[in-house]
């Protein structure tokens, strides 16, 4: 258990510095978080009644583009490198190692959207009551999306070209956080009780979260991404 | 004596050209095998047919006779992978990626940390890196990432070696050390497989050779 422990912790970290180092890549996509948002005020509407009504779906409809944006990134560096090939040699610690890769890349997307979600909320004229909830669904959907879009990920791996292919793989997927996420957040935003949408989202976080690796380990090994 | 590598019967096509057909050997301990072939004649497909990576059209491969399918795990500890990728994270720093590498392997917990790390250490001091120790990878040249990749075979015991084209890009006195390990290896019983396009390599050892045609369509 405490071996477990230390090869979570040292995976852990060396997953961490590795995006860290290479912060650069991990601005763009915050930039385009906070300008695609920016732009609807800018082109629908700045009537806070309206932009009320539909703020949620806007924010979460970005949040998903970034992610979709984000998802070609996830393995890249890895499969140059040829570290995922001396992984997947290691079937033991595929999964787990996974499952950390995923995690560290959910904390980025996670963390910066945090930062960022206080003054896009204002922006959109998304109210203070719903703030926590919106915080919510964040931390309980982007995972959803991220685990799941690993799987889209793992099967493009060996293609030049990929990136609109994962988007048109896992769309259709991302729909059910889509809508949990922003009725959570539009039902708050009403001050109505959100708990309903929430517990859903928690329900596919914990799904997916654990599963997902399992799956994508079995696609990896198959060896589809050498073909 | 047993052999402890066995190809059974392989096949692999690609667009329509058969690379390889009815590919049967065996490996005994102590033996090397040395894959030559034009450039696009199917080395690396077979290698990585033989780590498990890819999967053959007909046949198999087996490790002390039983499929490394069925049997990956005790195979897949015995094996080290060598290919033209680094096969580490260009963002960490040699001393960190091979800690990584013996953390994964479960090779931690029988020394201490600091043991580890001296290890690494004295390692990287025979491949001349030892200035390097805590230089990013991506700062390194491509000899001396090329040189890093034979830290690994120092480092883990393994009986079954696949190298791709292991003597690309090092200079003399990296082939010299190169071959000193591959003669040291098989010295300790272990078995190696290694590719490259050019037939002649002065190894003081028997070494056993497959010729991939490409010519062959």
């Amino acid at each position: 258990m405490l071996n477990f422990f230390l090869k979570f912790l040292t995976n852990l970290r060396s997953e961490l510095l590795a995006v860290f180092r290479y912060y650069q890549e991990l601005i763009y996509p915050l930039l385009f978080l906070i300008l695609a948002i920016i732009l609807f005020p800018l082109s629908v509407s700045t009537d806070p009644i309206l932009l009320k009504k539909i703020s949620a779906g806007i924010y979460w409809v970005v949040v998903l583009f970034l992610v979709l944006l984000m998802l070609d990134q996830l393995f890249q560096n890895d499969w140059k490198e040829g570290d995922l090939e001396q992984l997947i040699l290691l079937p033991n610690e595929l999964g787990l190692v996974l499952f950390v890769k995923l995690l560290v890349f959910c904390l980025v997307i996670c963390v910066s959207l945090f930062i960022v979600t206080p003054i896009l909320s204002l922006s959109l004229f998304i109210p203070l009551i719903a703030l926590k909830t919106l915080y919510l669904s964040i931390l309980l959907g982007t995972p959803t999306l991220i685990f799941l879009g690993g799987i889209a990920r793992a099967l493009t791996l060996g293609l030049r070209q990929s990136g609109l292919l994962i988007i048109l793989i896992i769309t259709p997927f991302y729909i059910p956080v889509l809508i949990f996420a922003s009725s959570a957040v539009a039902l708050a935003s009403l001050g109505l009780p959100a708990n309903g949408p929430i517990a859903w989202l928690g329900v596919l976080m914990i799904l997916s979260m654990s599963l997902a690796p399992l799956v994508i380990s079995k696609i990896l090994r198959l060896g589809i991404a050498f073909a | 004596m047993k052999s402890v590598l066995t190809v059974e019967d392989l096949s692999f096509e690609r667009n329509n050209r058969i690379l390889f057909k009815q590919l049967t050997f065996q490996l005994f301990p102590t033996q090397i095998l040395h894959i030559v072939g034009a450039n696009g004649s199917g080395k690396t497909t077979l290698l990585q047919i033989l780590t498990g990576l890819r999967i053959p059209l007909s046949g198999k491969v087996m490790w002390n006779g039983i499929a490394i399918k069925k049997n990956n795990i005790n195979f897949t500890d015995n094996l080290l992978y060598v290919n033209h990728r680094l096969g580490m994270k260009s963002a960490l720093s040699p001393t960190e990626n091979l800690y990584l590498c013996l953390a994964r392997r479960n090779l931690i917990h029988k020394q201490t940390k600091r043991k580890a790390i001296h290890t690494i250490h004295q390692i990287l001091d025979q491949l001349d890196l030892k200035d390097c120790s805590d230089t990013l990878l991506t700062q390194l040249s491509a000899g001396q990432q090329r040189r890093l990749s034979l830290a690994k075979l120092l480092l883990i015991k393994a009986d079954c070696w696949i190298l791709d084209e292991p003597f690309t890009s090092l200079d003399s006195a990296g082939i010299a050390f190169l071959s000193f390990l591959m003669e040291k290896q098989s010295a300790r019983g272990g078995i190696i497989v290694f590719s490259s396009h050019q037939a002649m390599y002065s190894l003081p050892l028997e070494i056993k050779k497959i010729f991939l045609d490409a010519k062959v369509c």
